[in-house]
């Protein structure tokens, strides 16, 4: 028995392939036994058929040398994740893909049993009910194991579930295990992020970048890590080998995703990818059940018999009904399809088409707050144009990245990018066609080659026959590569077959033949004699546009698309203004340029004033016209509409101010003033903003006055342009902290102990080492506990960090643009100079030799001393001169920098905080903040605050260090001149030196007060009677046709504090704002009385005005004294907030809270003339400019 | 020979005249200190040469006037203006500054003379960095003066 198996054994072995007798050799019969080098041979150099067999022979030993070519393809728990098994790396994706098939083939009836699954967990999950979708993914991790994909699944569905607080539940389970794989911890932690529903797309991508910025040594797993948790937008090529690498030998599910995703884009991409794909997808193709691997096959081999199922006669049938025009049919059926089917994302835009055709409104279709529901919601809104535009494409897009690689992802981004952008890319729309269903007719304008897309509609017509999508279809892909013109189906609507019609003269060079089909359809659609959806009407300027461009029909171009932004400003989102502006530049067409869309494009178009400006001044030269308020005179030559968007959006301040014809800034700010009162008259519908730039203008010019007049202090940081331009994203983060904080079921979250964390990464020789992480290191001077793992603390620093950040750096409002600007850029060093240069104590330097030159002057005047007298002379000065240019150096280039904890450790602007100083201040402070308001305002303070100390130092340093740095030179001079030289020879250089000093010390008091803060308010006194007479004059711009003349009496004077100008000017002019709108009567009848009064260390304001007798029936006396005596301090801000800033209310609030007047009062009455009477008293404790 | 200086800083303007009146006898020359005076005197004058600095704000600075704003590029907007005007006064940028804007917008000495070698090749001779400290900008002006003239 025992002879005839060793009989048996040895004729197996001799029938066994060369290749499997030679593998084995290697395997073992070399010493040392060293498995892994041999697999990892095998992977890099051999040949695929030779790596097949030794599969093979793996697949059935019962050794453990199957995982070096199938890994784990069930994990056992979350701590086999990511643990790197052996993958050999190799730099060359066929092989990778090779090696990938193996275990794809070999776990093929898996992977169509997850495929399946899968689609019921989605479809749950889709439609919002959870607990079931919850049960499947279960069920998916007992029968294949945990996987990142399980992961991602379980925190999105946490968020979807229950909200932030129980993903953040979920990820602590991972991130706190340190059991788990580091690489796993880090992704869990993202992968969170990426799941919370209130981060909006650009905050993720923001923090996502902060996190993989983890240096140039770890090039391979950031390319991983961009793969796992960026955008689709990113080629998955260029990273694909690192991607199989990290992988390689991961949980089977995770592998074969990936596996998909690398064949999708390579089947997308150049010829020398889409031979690997093709080659790989022939082999896998029939083992698994799954559409994308259908697609793929399909996309390969259109004659390959198409996979249909169930939902293929029902989608072609609702394509059908919506191509014929059927839409009620249509948006019936569709929805009753996509309750059963919501993961099918194209028919939602059939639906919502359909009821936009028929001009219904939108109606949901899916449960309540489900994620369908949302993505219905806000499909509708994006293919709509509606003005929530933004905000609905956001969530699309942020959606497709929290979904990642799911076929439903590539759908969903695919129409946010072709709704969004002017020109996307056709590889995302093939890739959205490869992860949809390939029966669909649309799958055959994959194709670039018609003669593919037609193998594949003849073969869906033969299965289903010639239906009008098909038929539209084959018009679309077929007709636009030939010659004669296709003819539509009559069972389609006109006007869609005129488009497509159109379309396809556009694609055969035929423009002017789509031009007109087009013209009589745009014209019939502006002047609403043809009713139509916005889709069509948009899809209409899209290709006229293009059309106009290849017809070089500039100027009805530019009419058309000026007409169609100032119709509805949306619809014009996706097209290329660009291109029609860079034929304008190159061509100058007088005609359009004669035109006043012309400037209105370029405003479209350019953020940059100078460019409008060229646009505005051809255009007003053609007129023979300077400024744009002579213009009005010739006003009747102009549409309404047009003149009145180019006086608005073209005329701007930064726009005229490159013009040469004004003569200064008041001459600018008049013209724009008289533009908007110019159009408050002609355009009432948008008073409300001609106004409000009227007072922003006057505002500006008092602001300006006031910076004047204390000459120009050079320290400025633009918080109200912080505040303004990072809002969005700060009060996003605020808010996500804040919920954070409110998570009560979660003790801590974990956040990674960074301390410890290793990466691992490659060596050059493919090896995968440990390496420890600098950058992320958490700083080591935290070493409380209570800190470590505390994520709202981690938060708050962030945050704070944030707006530090952009406090000190943001380019626009920062504090380092303005000392580079005003102080560092050779102002600095020129300053210092100046008083020695005025008596020609300094040398100029020759940067070539480094070294200083002659002294010419002295070398003239020095008249009596000789030679070697002068000669000496003439080096002391040099030396003197390097002194002096090393003060300013020094202060320019170490000095007068932003210190922060990475930047500037000499840096005089020390902006560096400390982890335990920020925490101190954590929880003192910011802890209880619930507002972002206050905690915005809260972090800018502490900003302020250390503003004026590091101010305060740097003038203590100037006044001493520098002053006497330099002093002391002065003296070595002095004292080296006096031995060098007889005193009647260097007269006229010893008394230099002497009144150098004088003129020294002005310069130094002059550089010293730069060094002050500049609050835009600030002016440095004022009057009640300059206040009373700035506010009539504002309010008055504000108000051109109701100009007020208030009788003024003055009693008694006070000079306030400049930086209380500011409230006391929102009071007076609130209080005539007041009366103006509330009183019911013409500026004439107003009476206004303005009385005021400094007494006894008080100051009395009244404000008296005649009545309208409707208002005086209300008796606004009564009900303005109930109101106001509700109200005590605490509630003040509250009371603001919540009616929505009323005007009286906020005189209360900065008589309180701005000025600090506790006992301040404001009171209403009626006098014996029955005018309404305002008074306010306060007192002036503190507020006079000599007491502050 | 009429000389065009538009230059806001007091000092350098001055020490710019004295050199150039040094370098040339009989030279008329007209001073400016802001882009819009500068742009205007070129609209309204015949020049022979500009000397032009790089950052400059659009009006005169004075105790009523705060400039309305500086422009780190106001020099290249008036070669802009030139340019399209068809002003064709042969001219040099004298700057202290080594680069001009900020973050995207930043761009080096060099690089500006390249842009504005291609773009304004019948107005634009070249540029002179300018120190107070060195004399190497005075030789330069005394270079471009001479090939010019």
């Amino acid at each position: 028995m025992a002879k005839k198996r060793k009989k048996n054994k040895e004729a197996s072995r001799k029938n066994q392939p060369k290749s499997l007798v030679e593998f084995k050799q290697r395997l073992w019969g070399r010493k040392p036994y060293n498995p892994k080098k041999v697999f990892r041979d095998l992977h890099k150099y051999r040949d695929f058929q030779e790596v097949r067999v030794a599969a093979k022979y793996v697949e059935n030993q019962k050794t453990s040398l199957s995982h070096f070519i199938f890994g784990t393809p069930f994990a056992k728990s979350y701590q086999e994740i990511c643990s790197l098994n052996f993958f050999a790396y190799t730099d060359d994706l066929k092989r990778d893909l090779d090696w990938m098939s193996l275990s794809v083939e070999r776990y093929a009836k898996e992977i169509s049993s997850f495929v399946i699954h899968n689609l019921s967990f989605q479809k749950t999950f889709l439609m919002g009910d959870y607990e079931e979708a919850s049960s499947i993914l279960e069920s998916i991790i007992s029968e294949f194991g945990p996987s990142l994909w399980s992961l991602e699944k379980g925190l999105l569905l946490a968020e979807k579930s229950n909200g932030l607080e129980s993903n953040k539940k979920l990820m602590s389970q991972i991130t706190g295990d340190k059991a788990n794989n580091i690489i796993l911890r880090f992704l869990a932690e993202l992968m969170s992020l990426r799941c919370e529903t209130k981060l909006s797309d650009e905050n993720y991508k923001m923090r996502l970048t902060r996190a993989l910025d983890l240096g140039e040594d770890y090039d391979q797993f950031k390319s991983y890590c961009h793969y796992r948790l960026e955008h689709l937008h990113m080629d998955i090529i260029p990273v694909a080998t690192a991607v199989t690498y990290y992988e390689g030998t991961s949980s089977i599910i995770d592998r074969y995703l990936t596996f998909i995703s690398i064949l999708q884009s390579c089947a997308v991409a150049n010829s020398e990818y889409h031979n690997i794909a093709s080659d790989i997808i022939h082999r896998v193709d029939g083992l698994i059940q799954d559409s994308r691997i259908d697609a793929l096959a399909q996309f390969f081999s259109p004659e390959r018999v198409l996979t249909w199922n169930s939902l293929a006669t029902d989608v072609i049938s609702i394509l059908d009904n919506y191509t014929d025009g059927n839409y009620e049919k249509s948006s019936t059926t569709t929805g009753k399809f996509l309750l059963e089917n919501p993961e099918i994302f194209e028919l939602y835009y059939i639906y919502i088409r359909s009821l936009d055709q028929m001009g219904k409104p939108f109606i949901q279709l899916f449960p309540q707050d489900s994620v369908a529901a949302s993505i219905l919601e806000h499909s509708n809104v994006v293919l709509r144009g509606e003005k929530t535009w933004r905000n609905s494409s956001d969530y699309l897009a942020k959606l497709s990245t929290s979904l990642w690689r799911d076929p439903l992802a590539y759908r969903i981004y695919n129409f946010y990018i072709q709704e969004t952008l002017p020109s996307p890319e056709k590889r995302f729309y093939k890739l959205a066609l490869l992860n949809a269903l390939p029966f669909n007719p649309r799958f055959a304008t994959i194709y670039d080659d018609s003669h593919k897309a037609k193998i594949l509609l003849d073969q869906i017509s033969c299965t289903v026959g010639e239906g009008s999508t098909l038929s539209l279809i084959r018009g679309i892909a077929v007709g636009s590569q030939r010659e004669e013109i296709y003819e539509f189906p009559q069972s389609i609507p006109k006007i869609r077959r005129q488009i497509y019609s159109a379309k396809i003269y556009e694609a055969n060079a035929k423009p002017d033949h789509a031009i007109s089909i087009l013209e009589p359809i745009y014209r019939s659609i502006t002047k609403d004699k043809l009713p139509c959806c916005v889709h069509t009407r948009d899809r209409v300027t899209r290709i006229l546009f293009r059309c106009y461009l290849d017809t070089m029909k500039l100027s009805e171009c530019t009419d058309m698309v000026v007409h169609s932004f100032m119709r509805n400003e949306l619809s014009t989102r996706r097209i290329s203004f660009d291109l029609l502006v860079k034929s304008i530049d190159e061509t100058t067409p007088p005609d359009t340029m004669r035109k006043i869309t012309y400037p209105i494009l370029y405003s479209i178009v350019n953020t940059e004033a100078r460019t409008v400006y060229v646009a505005y001044d051809n255009f007003l030269n053609s007129l023979g016209v300077n400024r744009p308020t002579q213009l009005f005179d010739i006003k009747d030559q102009f549409h309404t509409k047009e003149l009145n968007e180019f006086l608005f959006r073209v005329c701007k301040i930064d726009v005229l101010a490159c013009s040469y014809h004004f003569c200064g800034t008041k001459d600018l700010e008049k013209e724009r003033i008289r533009i908007c009162q110019f159009l408050s008259e002609r355009d009432q519908a948008n008073l409300k903003a001609y106004s409000d730039e009227i007072s922003t203008i006057t505002s500006r010019s008092l602001i300006r006055q006031g910076i004047r007049q204390i000459h120009v202090s050079k320290i400025h940081v633009d918080d109200v342009g912080i505040r303004a331009t990072g809002r969005k994203l700060l009060e996003e983060s605020f808010e996500r902290y804040r919920e954070l904080a409110s998570m009560s079921s979660i003790e801590t979250i974990q956040m990674l102990d960074l301390e410890s964390i290793h990466f691992y990464d490659l060596t050059e020789d493919g090896e995968l080492v440990k390496k420890p992480i600098s950058k992320l290191e958490f700083e080591n001077i935290i070493t409380d506990k209570k800190i470590v793992g505390n994520s709202l603390f981690l938060n708050f620093r962030e945050l704070f960090i944030d707006v530090r950040d952009r406090f000190i750096s943001s380019g626009e409002h920062g504090l380092d643009g303005y000392l580079s600007v005003r102080i560092r850029h050779g102002v600095l060093q020129n300053q210092i100079r100046s008083p020695f240069e005025a008596l020609y104590l300094i040398s100029e330097k020759d940067t070539t030799t480094m070294e200083y030159l002659i002294n010419s002057y002295w070398d003239t005047q020095l008249k009596g001393a000789t030679d070697e007298d002068k000669s000496t002379i003439q080096s002391l000065l040099a030396k003197f001169s390097s002194e002096i240019d090393e003060v300013s150096q020094k202060l320019n280039k170490e000095m007068i920098q932003v210190r922060t904890e990475k930047k500037n450790p000499s840096g005089l602007f020390n902006y560096e905080f400390s982890s335990l100083e920020l925490y101190k201040m954590f929880e003192d402070e910011f802890l209880n903040i619930k507002d972002f308001d206050q905690f915005l305002d809260s972090i800018l303070r502490v900003l302020w605050v250390r503003t004026q100390k590091n101010l305060e130092n740097i003038r203590e340093i100037i006044s001493t260090q520098i002053k006497d740095t330099i002093y002391d030179s002065i003296s070595r001079l002095e004292q080296d001149v006096r031995k060098s030289i007889a005193s009647n020879q260097a007269a006229e250089l010893r008394k230099n030196i002497t009144s150098c000093q004088t003129k020294l010390q002005h310069t130094l008091e002059s550089i010293e007060q730069w060094f002050t803060i500049s609050r835009s308010s600030v002016i440095p006194e004022f009057s009640i009677v300059d206040l009373v007479n700035i506010c009539v004059e504002s309010i008055n711009n504000i108000y051109p046709h109701k100009k007020v003349k208030p009788h003024t009496k003055f009693e008694g004077e006070v000079i306030i504090d400049g930086k209380f100008f500011t409230p006391f000017f929102d009071i007076v002019r609130t209080l005539l704002d007041n009366v103006i709108v509330h009183s019911g009567v013409s500026p004439e009848e107003m009476n206004i009385v303005i009385e005021t009064k400094v007494a006894k260390d008080r100051l009395t304001i009244k404000i008296k005005n005649s009545l309208g007798e409707e208002i005086r029936r209300s008796n606004p006396v009564d009900s303005l004294k109930k109101t106001h005596s509700l109200v005590n301090i605490s509630e003040i801000v509250g009371v603001i907030a919540s009616e929505g800033r009323s005007g009286l209310i906020k005189v209360q609030k900065i008589m309180r809270i701005d000025l600090q007047r506790n006992d301040s009062m404001l009171d209403f009455a009626y006098d014996e003339d029955s005018k309404f009477v305002v008074t306010l008293r306060m007192e002036m404790e503190g507020l006079r400019k000599c007491e502050s | 020979m009429r000389i065009l200086i538009i230059e806001d800083d007091t000092n350098k303007m001055r020490r710019i005249a004295n050199e150039v009146r040094k370098i040339r006898k009989n030279v008329h020359l007209t001073e400016v200190r802001s882009y819009q005076n500068g742009v205007r005197s070129l609209m309204s004058d015949q020049f022979d040469f500009l000397l032009l600095d790089m950052s400059l704000p659009i009006f005169d600075i004075s105790t009523e006037e705060d400039g309305f704003q500086v422009d780190p590029f106001s020099g290249r907007n008036i070669l802009a203006e030139m340019n399209r005007k068809n002003v064709l006064v042969p001219t040099v940028v004298i700057t202290m500054f080594e680069t001009f804007g900020e973050g995207s917008d930043l761009m080096t000495l060099e690089e500006l003379d390249k842009e504005l070698s291609e773009k304004y090749p019948l107005i634009y001779r070249g540029k002179i960095y300018y120190n107070s400290s060195e004399i190497n900008w005075k030789e330069a002006l005394k270079k471009l003066f001479e090939e010019i003239t």
